[in-house]
């Protein structure tokens, strides 16, 4: 585990540099931590890769049945008709 | 091609809003198509099963339609849909479990839950490496495993991709309280995964 103070406190900024919020100067500080410090780079690195794989794995979407009932809730299913009928 | 598709993700804000006002029936499905995948994954999200998800739906887009004059038009209409059905979950997740906190609520650490642990790399493994660990089903469990709070915050921002601004809208708390919140469940995330990722792929 990073175990300095500084460690800590560069790791608290990781979210912030990821989306590009933190101050241009700070940033150029935080990844010259990296270089120097491996276990902080793994950090960031692998939670650089956490936010990517639940990006591409995490969404759950309507499944189309939940749509078409709710559609038929709504009064609306002539319009699913519509939709389907004409591919 | 048909009036509602041809209207979904076309028309702009205020075009779909005015429809919507004048019981355009095109426009309620164009509103649906919108906005309604991120209304079923909060609301999974948040109950955890595909039937509650579905009733929220459901509720969400019948309360809105029937209140759309209470709609001043402040917030995009997604937004307002996303705070809707934010809050009849947070309802539903209080019945069933009333020891929930709540979300606005300050958020306790305990014993230094964010300084990372494990710090076996597995950034750079190829995903099929990734995969072949029942990927889904790992971050299904770590994505559960957080407190509501956090939770919420990283689906909508992370997942679904909207603006600090916009979470902060839907879930009635500072942009500040945003950003401390997407952090810690970030680190709470990584930590998961690098303990399932160590035990599965290390040495190996």
């Amino acid at each position: 585990m990073p175990r300095s103070k500084r460690c800590e406190e560069w790791l608290g900024q990781i979210s912030l540099y990821l989306d590009g919020e933190l101050a241009e100067h700070l940033c150029r500080e935080l990844e010259r931590h990296l270089v120097e410090c491996p276990d902080c780079h793994v950090v960031f690195n692998t939670t650089r890769r956490t936010i990517e794989l639940y990006r591409r794995y995490g969404r759950v979407s309507m499944p189309g049945e939940a749509r078409e009932r709710l559609f038929r809730t709504l009064n609306l299913d002539d319009l699913l008709r519509d939709e389907s009928g004409s591919g | 091609m048909p009036a509602a598709r041809r209207m979904k993700g076309e028309l702009s804000e205020a075009d779909l809003l005015d429809a919507l006002r004048r019981g355009d029936r095109q426009a309620f499905a164009a509103a649906i198509d919108r906005c309604g995948d991120t209304i079923y994954h909060v609301a999974y999200r948040l109950l955890g099963s595909r039937e509650e998800a579905e009733d929220i739906l459901q509720e969400t887009f019948l309360q809105a339609f029937q209140h759309l004059k209470d709609f001043r038009g402040e917030a995009r209409l997604c937004t307002w849909l996303y705070r809707i059905a934010y809050n009849l979950a947070l309802m539903r997740l209080r019945r069933k479990e009333p020891e929930t906190i709540s979300i606005d609520q300050p958020i306790l650490l305990e014993n230094d839950e964010e300084v990372p642990r494990e710090l076996f790399d597995w950034c750079c493994l190829p995903e099929e490496e990734l995969l072949r660990a029942e990927l889904r089903s790992v971050l299904d469990e770590a994505i559960r495993s957080l407190p509501t709070s956090l939770r919420i915050v990283f689906l909508l921002r992370d997942v679904e991709g909207l603006s600090t601004e916009e979470v902060a809208q839907i879930l009635g708390i500072s942009t500040d309280a945003v950003k401390t919140r997407l952090h810690r469940a970030r680190m709470q995330l990584r930590e998961r995964l690098s303990q399932y990722f160590a035990g599965e792929l290390a040495g190996r």
